[in-house]
């Protein structure tokens, strides 16, 4: 199980993330949700080692391998095929990367020439082929479009299914959060609103923070 | 007299003097030997900086950062004392290594500079993928292929247009050191106003000709 203790993160005077308790349940999937400046790329970047925390503890499963897809997807100076293969030597598991995520035509093309969309499902096939246990996902789907979207979706819950890991991804989409995740868990100022099954009715969320947040993106 | 000297500068060329020649060849032997050595040490040692959480990062940045002026002059004597008394004063291959303590750094500050830029979105994707270091640095140099060529020129043009450090370890010595810098400040000092700005001319179209390359490369490149 992966706990989180009183974790904080200040920038200066600022305090942007608050967590007193959090666990992470191993095999589970989880969905960060929460309006702009919640905490949630703050809490992926501590949990991957990216960001370190000004106070608390981070508690990992024994033996785990992390990867982490940033907000900010970036196609490195590369074929889109040898973006691929900088992390996975496998020949057949990187053509069935580039089949599953529809970047078969593009696998010569200069990955730094993608578009938004195609540099977002590049970077997406890449962290999938890095062996992991724990998967990290800032907004990995934002700049796709709907269809590819719904494939990134499926190949990563096949993903992580397939690696029996544990799944926490941050997203503005509520059906993806239902959709991908076992726990929704709403975040606003930094702090925890609250920690919901998927499989609860939305009408259940007691907090008046994440209830305000459901308001916003429902209507 | 300026026209006069550009008029010079083509009659020189046009004369295929032995002597032009060879101090052509000396500058650009030394140029090119000492800018690609700048350029070899410098730029990885600055990747590296630029890529790496250490402490005392900031002392070794503020340390390269003043390295990058070095004054040419005190190199050159600082060399001088060093290695006089020595078989080593008075040759090319000394000039190359004034040139190369001079140059690196620059090559170095410039490296860790683009990359530090760079090193955000680098490091958090490449650690989000969990890519050893070595990978990492292949992704820096490459991601910075552009930048060299710029880099490299500027290590080019900072190597042939020196004149303090390589006057006082080459001696400016007749068909051995003296290279396009000394021969003009020489011409200069001997009151030969126009073979030295006629000298100063080939010098400029010889930088011109490899930034042309260096441009070509360029946007092979992109």
């Amino acid at each position: 199980m992966l706990t989180i203790e009183n974790l904080k993160k200040r920038y200066g005077e600022r305090t942007v993330l608050d967590i007193e308790r959090l666990e992470f349940e191993d095999g589970k999937r989880y969905a960060l949700l929460g309006a702009n400046g919640s905490g949630k790329s703050t809490l992926l970047k501590i949990l991957a080692g990216t960001e370190r925390a000004s106070e608390g503890r981070t508690v990992f499963p024994d033996g785990v391998k992390t990867a982490f897809m940033p907000q900010h997807a970036v196609g490195f100076k590369l074929s889109a095929e040898n973006n691929l293969r900088i992390v996975c030597n496998d020949k057949a598991l990187i053509a069935a990367a580039l089949k599953e995520f529809d970047l078969g035509t593009l696998k010569s093309k200069n990955a730094a020439k993608l578009s938004g969309g195609e540099t977002q499902r590049l970077a997406l096939a890449r962290t999938l082929l890095v062996p992991f246990t724990l998967l990290l996902l800032d907004e990995p789907t934002a700049a796709m479009d709907l269809n590819s979207a719904q494939a990134a979706c499926d190949a990563i819950k096949r993903a992580v299914t397939d690696s029996i890991a544990t799944l926490v991804f941050a997203t503005h989409s509520l059906p993806q959060a239902v959709r991908l995740a076992d726990f929704l868990i709403f975040m606003d100022g930094g702090v925890i609103a609250e920690v919901m099954s998927s499989e609860c009715p939305l009408t259940d969320v007691k907090d008046v923070r994440a209830q305000a947040f459901l308001k916003s993106i429902i209507g | 007299m300026l026209w006069q000297s550009i008029v010079r500068a083509f009659e020189l060329m046009g004369e295929n003097d032995p002597l032009l020649n060879e101090i052509i060849a000396t500058t650009m032997k030394m140029a090119f030997t000492s800018s690609a050595l700048a350029l070899l040490i410098g730029v990885p040692f600055g990747i590296l900086i630029g890529i790496s959480k250490f402490p005392g990062k900031k002392i070794v940045i503020t340390v390269l950062h003043a390295c990058m002026a070095l004054p040419s002059v005190v190199v050159g004597l600082t060399l001088y004392i060093l290695f006089s008394g020595t078989g080593a004063i008075y040759s090319v291959r000394l000039m190359v290594v004034a040139q190369v303590v001079l140059i690196a750094p620059v090559t170095a500050g410039m490296a860790e500079s683009y990359v530090t830029a760079l090193s955000p979105w680098l490091t958090e994707t490449a650690k989000g993928l969990r890519l050893k270091k070595p990978k990492v640095l292949f992704l820096a140099v490459n991601e910075s292929k552009y930048q060299f060529i710029v880099i490299y020129l500027m290590a080019f043009a900072r190597s042939i247009s020196e004149v303090g450090a390589v006057q006082i370890v080459g001696g400016n010595i007749l068909h051995e050191t003296r290279v396009m810098t000394t021969a003009i400040a020489l011409n200069y000092n001997m009151g030969q106003f126009r073979y030295a700005v006629a000298l100063g001319i080939i010098l400029l179209l010889i930088a011109l000709g490899v930034n042309t390359v260096a441009t070509i490369i360029q946007h092979k490149l992109k």
